[in-house]
């Protein structure tokens, strides 16, 4: 809780003043009304008034309250105010379907629209809130605007691809918006998110005559009639292009790397139906082979705690709630758009997202990847000024004040995870304008200048302040003491964090899993974050379809 | 003898019974030194030449103007982002530090060899290498995100008692263009003071004979100085000698020592080596055929001159080619049969 920002009033104060009161604090106001809402529920529970003194009963009666009200504060509800528990029977049976008027058939001439609310924005509320607006889309990993989505099949036979402009004609009004061909879209579907084209969200969303509006408007579309689906749309290609910003796909790709990148995908997101994972429960370790794997130098023996990651893809949903978290824990900056089309995103951590199999129908694979610090970092071996340097509990520490930008260790990074400060992205930071935004960083993480490398550092600053707090209560930090932030948000705890060390923790049973696997571990670069294979369980009536595409043993999967 | 007639000023044939001439023309000492020195003793420049210099001047001023915009704005400007971290400025380091290999090889390696042709041309290719080198250095030290610290890639005794890491391709950058850059100009300066001295001793006016003078660092023609003159200049050339093969070996290893895909390939070293003397003999050839016909140097740098250059040049393209078929070779194995797989 904070100091009210620049003195101001909550709504409750200003009704208060409006009503002719004496100007007080909200929490004078409330006990104020306090005892009424006693004597209320009093009244209706104990119909006939009590005897006695008046005045004691009166002083009785404050003391009680007083009692009572600092009772309520601390639980922070007013007990036994629930609702009353409804029986079943006391509920009335549904209203029988008309069997008269069945769904109505879609004109089979027309296309469908399919209205949806953002993953990020919802209905638009969060269009002024720049976390939201660059946190990439879980499934068309598109940011800072929308598209409407079309099956490859439908963008075939419209003549569209990604980024076409194209013109949707629905009940006589029309709005242009980018198209984006979404494997798994449903043909003859066009789906389009809601919440974006706003003219009065503020500097991030768009500002009618300040700021350019992010995304399109498809609310101008919706009908009440039709809030949610409807048919009776057409796709008109306008021959214009328009640039999507997403963080995924950025370049067309053809048959052959579509192929090539299907065989990666298999080795880097391991995956098997139930059936094939209980006859060969290590299938995770051995989907690629490699020849053994040797150090050219004596590897480092750690002693004390050794810090770990284990990532559950069976449990993952690619929500990208873990790549928000990270930027509110680590001061991460936005870009705005136009960064990010040039490849210059920052988030710490990113949930990739791959389509395996049939583009009509696919299986959608998610993985959340972020710095893996390895025993054996190929970063740490090629940074000219040793300003990425291993500690002795496994972390692959980010030194910012040594770093020089030559930007090495980021070539080097097989995954791909480090972020560069291009520019100072901070800058606004300095202006007065910036007193309020400051108070949104993070005291414990330093804020990074221009020129300098930043990674994921499995929030140190948490760890730190962990081990500061075992040291003062002289024992180990125990399983749990420290939550990275990806792992303290993730709704399906997906990630486990801990210390390796302990046979007992979480990551450590978790790792041991034989489901467990270290993604491109045939590098040699021994990852502290390890991956969980995930198991489908598909129905059978399902058919071969969904079978297609699982990770092999030998070999790369199809 | 051939039966076709060459034009008079070709003396590509090679006639078994006869060295081949290394001038054509009826040249003798004193013309010979006209020859060279009449280039830097013209009186005034003529206004093709400020022309030119104006343009050039333009171009290095634009140089300057954007180089200050990068450091005020930040590496951005730059273009590249992640996964392509480096882009134009690393691409244009090696350029030129490849191209700089050839006036070393000119000057060291034909010298060495004994190959007395490469006296006509040796000098201003080996100015070429220096200013290449110069150019090249630019590139690694604007390029890195704060530019201030750039110096921490020096090894140096630091308050901080922080050393560079010596395990970085980049700092082994460090120290074979330093050294490329140090060993290149004292081989062109060495090889130029009998010159400068000539330089002195015609020199009009007083001006041009304190500064010639001053670098010519009182030459004075003797048999000794000779002698000393030729032991040093042998001395340095063997020592550039192996520098043509290993300074852009070094800068290969940027990319080989990686673990990238495609960058992480043995074939980078003498493929960067036969694309660095590709490219610095094209380079030399550029700056070669303008000058012998902008300053009357034709009877000095003859057309056998530019054969043997263009062998070199043929020779080497064929090894580039050949790293190039080799690249693709291998994506083209590795996209149709998939990555190797060892027999386990």
């Amino acid at each position: 809780m904070i100091e009210p920002l620049y003195g101001g009033k909550s709504a409750i104060e200003v009704l208060a003043t409006l009503l002719g009161e004496e100007p007080s604090e909200g929490s004078d106001l409330v006990r104020k009304h306090f005892p009424m809402v006693l004597a209320e529920r009093r009244a209706r529970s104990e119909p006939q008034a009590s005897t006695g003194d008046p005045q004691a009963t009166a002083d009785r009666t404050e003391r009680d309250t007083e009692t009572h009200w600092r009772q309520t504060l601390h639980d922070g509800l007013l007990a036994q105010s629930e609702w009353r528990v409804l029986e079943a029977d006391d509920l009335a049976p549904p209203e029988q379907a008309n069997p008269e008027s069945p769904p109505s058939k879609p004109e089979t001439e027309k296309l469908e629209i399919v209205f949806c609310p953002d993953a990020r924005l919802l209905d638009g509320r969060f269009a002024n809130n720049g976390w939201l607006q660059e946190m990439p889309d879980p499934m068309t990993r598109l940011t800072w605007g929308n598209a409407a989505l079309v099956s490859p099949a439908t963008a075939s036979e419209l003549g569209v691809e990604d980024g076409s402009l194209v013109r949707l004609d629905f009940r006589g009004r029309a709005v242009e918006i980018p198209a984006y061909v979404m494997p798994g879209q449903a043909d003859g579907s066009v789906a389009v998110e809601l919440g974006y084209g706003r003219t009065a969200a503020g500097h991030v969303g768009g500002l009618e005559g300040e700021v350019e509006p992010v995304g399109v408007d498809v609310y101008r579309l919706r009908t009440s009639d039709a809030m949610h689906f409807a048919t009776g749309l057409t796709v008109e290609p306008t021959g214009r292009k328009v640039r999507l910003a997403t963080v995924q796909d950025h370049y067309a790709i053809d048959a052959v790397g579509r192929r090539a990148r299907d065989q990666r995908v298999g080795t880097l997101i391991r995956e098997t139906t139930l059936d094939h994972y209980r006859e060969h429960p290590d299938f995770a370790k051995h989907a690629v082979h490699h020849p053994p794997l040797e150090s050219l130098w004596k590897e480092h023996e750690y002693r004390g705690y050794r810090w770990g990651m284990a990532i559950d893809l069976s449990k993952c949903i690619g929500c990208g709630a873990c790549v928000v978290a990270c930027q509110a824990e680590n001061d991460v900056p936005i870009v705005g758009r136009q960064r990010v089309l040039q490849g210059r995103e920052m988030h710490w951590i990113r949930v990739d997202r791959y389509f395996r199999g049939d583009p009509g129908s696919p299986r959608v694979v998610m993985q959340p990847v972020a710095c893996h610090h390895c025993e054996l970092a190929p970063c740490e071996q090629v940074c000219p000024v040793a300003a990425t340097v291993h500690d002795a509990e496994g972390l692959n520490v980010m030194v910012y004040n040594r770093c020089v930008g030559t930007r090495y260790c980021a070539n080097n990074c097989p995954y791909n995870v480090r972020r560069f400060n291009f520019f100072n992205y901070h800058k606004k930071l300095t202006e007065p304008a910036s007193e309020v935004t400051k108070m949104a960083y993070n005291p414990e993480v330093t804020v990074r200048s221009r020129g300098v490398m930043e990674k994921c550092t499995y929030c140190v600053q948490r760890i730190k302040a962990a081990a500061i707090e075992a040291r003062n209560g002289n024992r180990r930090v125990e399983d749990g003491d420290v939550k990275t932030a990806c792992q303290q948000v993730c709704p399906t705890g997906a990630i486990a964090f801990g210390d390796l060390a302990d046979p007992k923790s979480q990551v450590a049973r978790a790792a041991a899993r034989d489901r467990s696997y270290a993604m491109l571990g045939e590098l040699n670069v021994k990852p502290r974050t390890v991956y969980l294979a995930r198991i489908r369980n598909p129905n059978p009536r399902l058919g071969a379809a969904d079978r297609h595409g699982v990770t092999e043993e030998h070999g790369a999967g199809s | 003898m051939s039966t076709i007639a060459l034009p008079a000023d070709d003396n590509t044939t090679s006639d078994p019974t006869r060295r081949a001439p290394l001038m054509i023309g009826r040249h003798d000492c004193a013309s010979v030194t006209e020859t060279v020195c009449r280039v830097a003793e013209r009186p005034g420049a003529s206004p093709a030449w400020y022309a030119a210099f104006l343009v050039s001047a333009g171009l290095t001023g634009a140089f300057f103007l954007s180089i200050g915009y990068l450091f005020v704005t930040g590496v951005g400007v730059w273009g590249n982002n992640m996964p392509v971290a480096w882009g134009f400025p690393i691409v244009n380091f090696v350029f030129w530090i490849g191209i700089g290999h050839a006036g070393t090889l000119i000057s060291a390696i034909l010298f060495l060899f004994r190959q007395k042709w490469r006296t006509s041309i040796n000098r201003f290719a080996e100015a070429m290498t220096v200013f290449a080198v110069a150019c090249a250095g630019i590139f690694p030290a604007i390029h890195v995100g704060r530019v201030w610290f750039v110096y921490w890639l020096a090894p140096y005794p630091s308050p901080t008692q922080v050393w560079p890491s010596f395990r970085s391709p980049l700092l082994w950058d460090v120290f074979a263009v330093s050294t490329y850059a140090l060993v290149s100009i004292m081989l062109w300066y060495l090889g130029m003071i009998p010159d400068l001295a000539t330089l002195r001793d015609r020199a009009g006016t007083q001006l041009r004979q304190f500064a010639f003078g001053a670098f010519a660092l009182g030459w004075r023609g003797s048999a000794r100085q000779w002698h000393v003159y030729g032991r040093a200049y042998l001395f340095l050339a063997a020592l550039a000698t192996p520098l043509v093969l290993s300074v852009h070996s070094v800068v290969s290893f940027d990319f080989a020592v990686a673990q990238l895909p495609g960058w992480h390939t043995t074939i980078f070293p003498p493929y960067f080596v036969a694309g660095a003397i590709f490219s610095g003999f094209a380079m030399v050839i550029t700056l070669m055929v303008p000058a012998r016909a902008f300053f009357g140097l034709k009877d000095l740098v003859t057309m056998r001159h530019l054969e043997n250059m263009n062998k070199i040049l043929l020779a080497t393209s064929c090894m580039v080619g050949y790293a190039y078929g080799i690249e693709l070779f291998i994506s083209f194995r590795i996209s149709c049969f998939g990555l190797p797989r060892s027999a386990a």
